[in-house]
């Protein structure tokens, strides 16, 4: 009876085993996209064959095998060469993507006050 | 008075933004900068390629030379010549194959000379470490901390400066 039990957990456990790698492969693609690829125009290395972007990867690969967290290996990677290998904008750039918004918002607020006004008059 | 409001409060804010991006750029432009990064201790302690030994703690007391090369690459074998001069001149280099065939490396340093005094096989992992772009890539090095790098192949120019 057990050794049934056991058989039948280690075939669930074989049939969704792919459903995991597929995720943690997913996850990796994911943050290949993230990081750029310094010799060429605007791509990440997910995107490019260069020799720099295939060692990047191979070498993101065995750092995350090996049980690295993503953030552990994007801080190591900004370590190495610096601020340019990442996509994702700079903390302090943040102020710069929202401050169009705060710009429309207050033109809108100005003209509402503006139609209040005439038409109350 | 409306108007002015309109117009001059988006016109200032828009001020603003332009006054913080270009002073964001003037620190960035201060910040590009080459990155240094450490020697990976590993260099040390993998055995040369020939002749099976590890680098010497002698060689590391002078300045010295880290070149990245492959048997595969042309500007590699275009920079060759510089390196040889460079042996001529007692200038110790350490040569760090990468991602090559070790045949074709064998072939490469019988046909056009070897400059290293050590050579080191590198599937990836020191080249990632001191944060490599591509080959050929030369590091100058004084007491194990680089002073200097070059991206591409080397030029009597950078060896004067070195030198």
């Amino acid at each position: 009876m057990i050794l049934k039990n056991f058989y039948k957990i280690l075939i669930i456990l074989l049939l969704i085993s792919p459903v995991f790698s597929y995720a943690q492969e997913q996850e990796i693609i994911d943050f290949y996209k993230t990081v750029r690829c310094l010799v060429c125009d605007g791509q990440s290395i997910y995107d490019s064959e260069t020799l720099f972007a295939q060692n990047l990867r191979e070498q993101i690969q065995i750092k995350y095998n090996l049980g690295f967290s993503k953030e552990n290996i994007q801080k190591e990677l900004l370590k190495i060469y610096g601020e340019k290998i990442s996509f994702e904008p700079k903390k302090n750039r943040i102020i710069l993507w929202f401050f169009p918004f705060v710009v429309l918002f207050t033109i809108i607020l100005l003209n509402i006050k503006r139609f209040i006004r005439r038409t109350s008059n | 008075m409306n108007k002015v409001k309109v117009f001059i409060i988006p016109f200032f804010l828009i001020l603003i933004i332009i006054f913080i991006a270009l002073n964001l750029n003037k620190n960035d432009k201060s910040k590009i900068k080459i990155q240094y990064n450490e020697i990976p201790i590993s260099i040390f302690e993998i055995p040369d390629f020939i002749n099976n030994k590890t680098i010497d703690t002698e060689l590391r007391k002078n300045p010295y030379i880290i070149n990245f090369f492959a048997s595969w690459c042309g500007p590699c074998l275009a920079e060759h010549p510089i390196l040889m001069n460079l042996k001529e001149k007692g200038v110790k280099i350490i040569g760090i194959n990468f991602r090559d065939d070790e045949n074709n490396l064998r072939e490469w340093l019988k046909n056009n000379g070897n400059p290293f005094e050590y050579i080191i096989i590198d599937n990836g992992d020191i080249a990632f470490e001191l944060g490599l772009i591509g080959v050929p890539e030369t590091y100058f090095i004084k007491k194990d901390k680089i002073f200097n790098k070059i991206q591409g192949p080397l030029f009597e120019d950078d060896i004067e400066k070195f030198l």
